[in-house]
């Protein structure tokens, strides 16, 4: 399999804590892999050990088929990123940021930077200091330059926050042409799950430094099942009466007040009058859909 | 490594640091010029020597410029830890222990010659200044020069390897407050050190010694610190 990021049982901790425990990451050439757990579940500590800017305590790590160690830094000019903040050079404007970023990647295509500003709407910044920019600009500033060079490999981490939702969007559609138009592999991490299934061809969940499951978005999808969601007042009694019909003996019940039954041929009509008639109390009664969000709190809960 | 030194040099801003190191050299002038007026005017004062303004002259450079080195260190390597900019440096295709070399190398190189530059200047001027007011005790002779050179070379030789120890405790620290500090202190055990010889400078032993004892320090800040982000 022709792997653009690959981890061999990598492994960090610190002070005693194990923060990435023996993940094997796989991320295949021009897909969008989308890196989602919750807050110190060890994304940022990854990113950071594929840019070599963090040394594992053990395992490899496989860039473009290449083993990534302090020697081997040829294979940054390939990749861009924007890893933790967008950290600037806050007394420089953004264009001199962008043109430094230029010259320590010796790459020459200057008129590239108008077009990269002009990508992530950021224009008419001329002698404005970044220390002048509000947050959401950063970003955008740090997308600009990840981008500038046109790299085969994006690493992104978190790179939607700040973002208001119209910005939010612009990125995603801008990530998508760069992954169409250019073939660019893209790696992001998000905590926005919505997003990270809008745009991502495949997720790695990651929970307590562990990658609980690499999956693609179809796969996602295949488990998004309906179900129509109860909220009662007496759990077990409505439990009884669904089990004695079989069209909705399957059926899950979430906690003391809601139940879960998956049924496509019975409607919620048929089921409210069904418990009603039996004098079990509605709070309310609704078809819904499994998310991402579902599969990713179903996994992390599994994970614990 | 041709390009990185353009690329640090270009960042490091010279036309800026040279304007302030002539700023610094004046100020010196300016002290040098007070106290000799004081020593002239006041009836209770006995004239300056060549040798004690020369001495003084030391001080003041090195005191100076040891500071002003400690500053750039801060802001050009230092604070790029602090402010995690170096995320970004680091992440670029380059040697990281090479670029801070450059940098460093940079801040040592221009510490160097902006102390010869002080010497050059200050001594010229109470030379100058003693030709025309008559402001010294006796007047300059040729062979105050078999002396002051090999002193200003050293001095000089001393202060640019001393400067690398603001770089050890600031990387240690990754703190511009500790990195200026430590200017101070090492400029302070300098001085209690040399103020028991009788030459008032380092003799060839402490010399090697601060140079064997500063090249471990840096080895040992290079191997541990300088790739290492929290």
């Amino acid at each position: 399999m022709d792997y653009i990021i690959a981890t061999s049982n990598l492994t960090k901790s610190y002070k005693e804590k194990v923060v990435v425990d023996k993940v094997n990451l796989h991320v295949k050439k021009g897909e969008i892999y989308g890196f989602v757990g919750p807050n110190g579940a060890g994304k940022s500590t990854i990113m950071k050990m594929l840019l070599n800017l963090v040394r594992p305590d053990s395992g490899e790590i496989y860039i473009f088929g290449e083993k990534m160690d302090d020697k081997n830094y040829e294979c940054l000019k390939r990749i861009g990123c924007i890893i933790e903040n967008p950290y600037f050079y806050e007394k420089m404007t953004g264009l001199q940021n962008l043109e430094l970023h230029c010259d320590y990647m010796g790459y020459h295509n200057r008129r590239r930077i108008k077009d990269v500003l002009e990508l992530v709407n950021l224009q008419n910044i001329e002698g404005k200091a970044v220390s002048q920019y509000s947050l959401g600009m950063k970003q955008r500033l740090a997308i600009a330059r990840a981008i500038l060079a046109k790299p085969e490999l994006l690493i992104l981490d978190e790179p939607i926050n700040a973002l208001d939702p119209e910005g939010i969007k612009e990125m995603r559609l801008l990530f998508g042409r760069l992954h169409q138009d250019y073939g660019a592999t893209i790696f992001i991490s998000s905590h926005i799950l919505s997003e990270v299934e809008q745009i991502a061809d495949r997720i790695g969940v990651i929970a307590g430094g562990k990658l609980l499951k690499e999956i693609s978005i179809q796969e996602v999808h295949e488990y998004q099942t309906e179900y129509i969601e109860i909220d009662t007042d007496n759990v077990k009694q409505a439990a009884c009466l669904l089990e004695q019909d079989e069209r909705l003996s399957h059926f899950d019940v979430v906690d003391d007040t809601i139940i879960r039954i998956y049924s496509t041929v019975v409607s919620g009509k048929e089921i409210s009058a069904l418990l009603v008639k039996n004098g079990v109390g509605l709070e309310s009664i609704g078809r819904k859909e499994n998310s991402l969000e579902d599969y990713f709190f179903q996994l992390t809960k599994e994970g614990k | 490594m041709v390009h990185l030194l353009k690329l640090e040099i270009r960042k490091f801003r010279l036309p800026r640091k040279i304007m302030t190191a002539i700023f610094a050299v004046a100020f010196c002038i300016l002290f040098i010029t007070v106290s000799l007026v004081d020593s002239m005017t006041d009836p209770e004062q006995t004239k300056d020597t060549f040798e004690s303004t020369f001495l003084v002259i030391g001080l003041l450079v090195s005191f100076i410029f040891l500071i002003y080195s400690s500053i750039l260190t801060s802001t050009l390597v230092i604070s790029e830890y602090s402010q995690r900019t170096i995320t970004i440096l680091f992440s670029y295709p380059l040697n990281k222990k090479l670029l801070i070399v450059i940098k460093m190398m940079l801040i040592m190189a221009f510490t160097a010659i902006s102390l010869l530059f002080g010497y050059v200047c200050c001594c010229g001027y109470i030379v100058g200044m003693d030709y025309a007011f008559d402001m010294l005790e006796g007047s300059f002779q040729i062979s105050y020069l078999s002396e002051w050179v090999p002193m200003a070379v050293t001095g000089t030789i001393i202060c640019s390897v001393l400067s690398w120890w603001p770089f050890v405790i600031g990387m240690i620290k990754k703190s511009v407050p500790a990195t200026i500090v430590t200017s101070l202190i090492v400029l302070f055990v300098r001085q209690l050190i040399i103020t028991k010889n009788p030459t008032n400078q380092e003799n060839l032993f402490q010399v090697v010694l601060v140079l064997i004892v500063t090249l471990v320090a840096v080895m040992i800040v290079f191997r541990e610190k300088v790739t290492k982000i929290d």
